[in-house]
């Protein structure tokens, strides 16, 4: 219980950092299977994304991220998975995890 | 006209027999008829929904060639949302492994191995594959119109995956896109099921076709040469480098577990040599 206690708090913790000094949104929930375009700022790699259903799992809700890798062929390699329990919407800790990977993205951290 | 009846044949009593010496007659008819004909056709190529490329195919003389481009097709442009994004719940990205060479598969009737060019680390190599036969099922009933042509399915088992085809008979060659063919008339559409399809969707056909091959032979047989078992080891390993680097880059964050899933999207899932 405490660890759970302590992730929730980390995850909180790295969501408002995400949100820090941006233009904060209101979550959304039930979100619909969607999918949009767009460029990374400093490198080419395209970016897909896509809203997935959440699993709700008592008063805790899971969340899965997806980074799917393709080669230049445009055939899928890999995938990478990062999952956590939160309270309620997940759009908090899928922010997080975007902005992550668009900060190592274009700052080649990624080996990519 | 004297309709064909399944079953009522006096000379194949077994309606699969019958079948069989039944396709036999129309392969050998289309590769009769096709002799000395050039054609072209042009596919688009879905390996995923990340990418489209353009692939064209020759056939002549019972020699296909089929160019597959090294860059996709521009995309349209997406209506970006923010709110979406804000939602989203997966990204992804593409590995540059350096420059990339057109694919040229050339494949000649009834000979067991094709020859393909393949890109390694941004050099072009002449890969030999000694590819398995395809066997067709056609024993579909199952008829559609893509486009101006009616089409006939069919399946085939091919290295761990099934294909499905639809192909026209009015157009009598046995040619398709990529490394298939072999069906009594052009390949109107294909695609491989599993979890991660490709699809080829034929856009264009000049049929007689007048121009060349645009296709250097020599420039290829002058390539370093692989076997397909020797590059596919050779992608995997760099991959596996590359992917295993990435792995130990993933940021941590206390309360989130990351997990890596290994995927083959390319259309082979098991090659013969995996299999032992």
């Amino acid at each position: 219980m405490k660890k759970l206690v302590m992730s929730l708090v980390a995850v909180a913790a790295l969501s408002t950092a995400a949100f820090a000094g941006t233009d904060a949104k209101a979550p959304k929930e039930n979100a619909n299977v969607k999918t949009t375009t767009e460029k990374l700022a400093k490198s080419n790699a395209e970016v897909k994304l896509t809203t997935e259903p959440n699993e709700s799992k008592g008063t805790l809700t899971k969340c899965v991220y997806t980074l799917n890798v393709y080669n230049s062929s445009g055939q899928v390699i890999d995938t990478f998975t990062s999952q956590t329990y939160v309270e309620n919407s997940c759009s908090g800790f899928f922010s997080t995890c975007k902005a992550v990977y668009r900060h190592m993205l274009a700052h080649g951290e990624l080996g990519i | 006209m004297r309709k064909f009846k399944r079953g009522s044949g006096l000379a194949f009593p077994n309606p699969t027999i019958m079948n069989k010496y039944f396709l036999f007659f129309l392969l050998s008819l289309a590769t009769t008829v096709s002799h000395g004909q050039k054609l072209k056709s042009v596919y688009l190529y879905l390996p995923s929904p990340m990418a489209t490329f353009r692939e064209e195919v020759y056939f002549q003389d019972g020699i296909k060639t089929s160019v597959l481009d090294s860059l996709p097709q521009p995309k349209p442009q997406a209506t970006s949302n923010g709110d979406d994004e804000e939602l989203s719940g997966s990204m992804s990205v593409t590995l540059d492994m350096g420059k990339v060479y057109r694919n040229i598969v050339i494949k000649k009737n009834n000979a067991p191995q094709l020859v393909e060019t393949r890109s390694l680390k941004g050099r072009n190599y002449l890969v030999s594959d000694e590819f398995p036969t395809l066997v067709w099922n056609t024993n579909y009933t199952d008829v559609d119109t893509l486009g101006k042509h009616i089409c006939h399915k069919a399946t085939a088992t091919y290295r761990g995956t099934t294909l499905v085809a639809y192909y026209t008979n009015d157009i009598p060659i046995p040619a398709g896109p990529y490394k298939f063919g072999g069906l009594p008339g052009l390949i109107v559409m294909l695609y491989s099921e599993g979890a991660n399809p490709h699809y080829w969707l034929l856009k264009e056909i000049e049929y007689p076709y007048t121009g060349d091959v645009p296709v250097n032979e020599k420039y290829i047989n002058a390539l370093p040469k692989l076997s397909l078992e020797s590059y596919v080891k050779k992608v995997d390993l760099e991959t596996e480098e590359r992917m295993h680097m990435m792995m130990s880059k993933m940021p941590l964050m206390e309360g989130v577990t990351v997990e890596r899933k290994k995927v083959r999207g390319s259309v082979e899932q098991v090659y013969e040599w995996e299999k032992k």
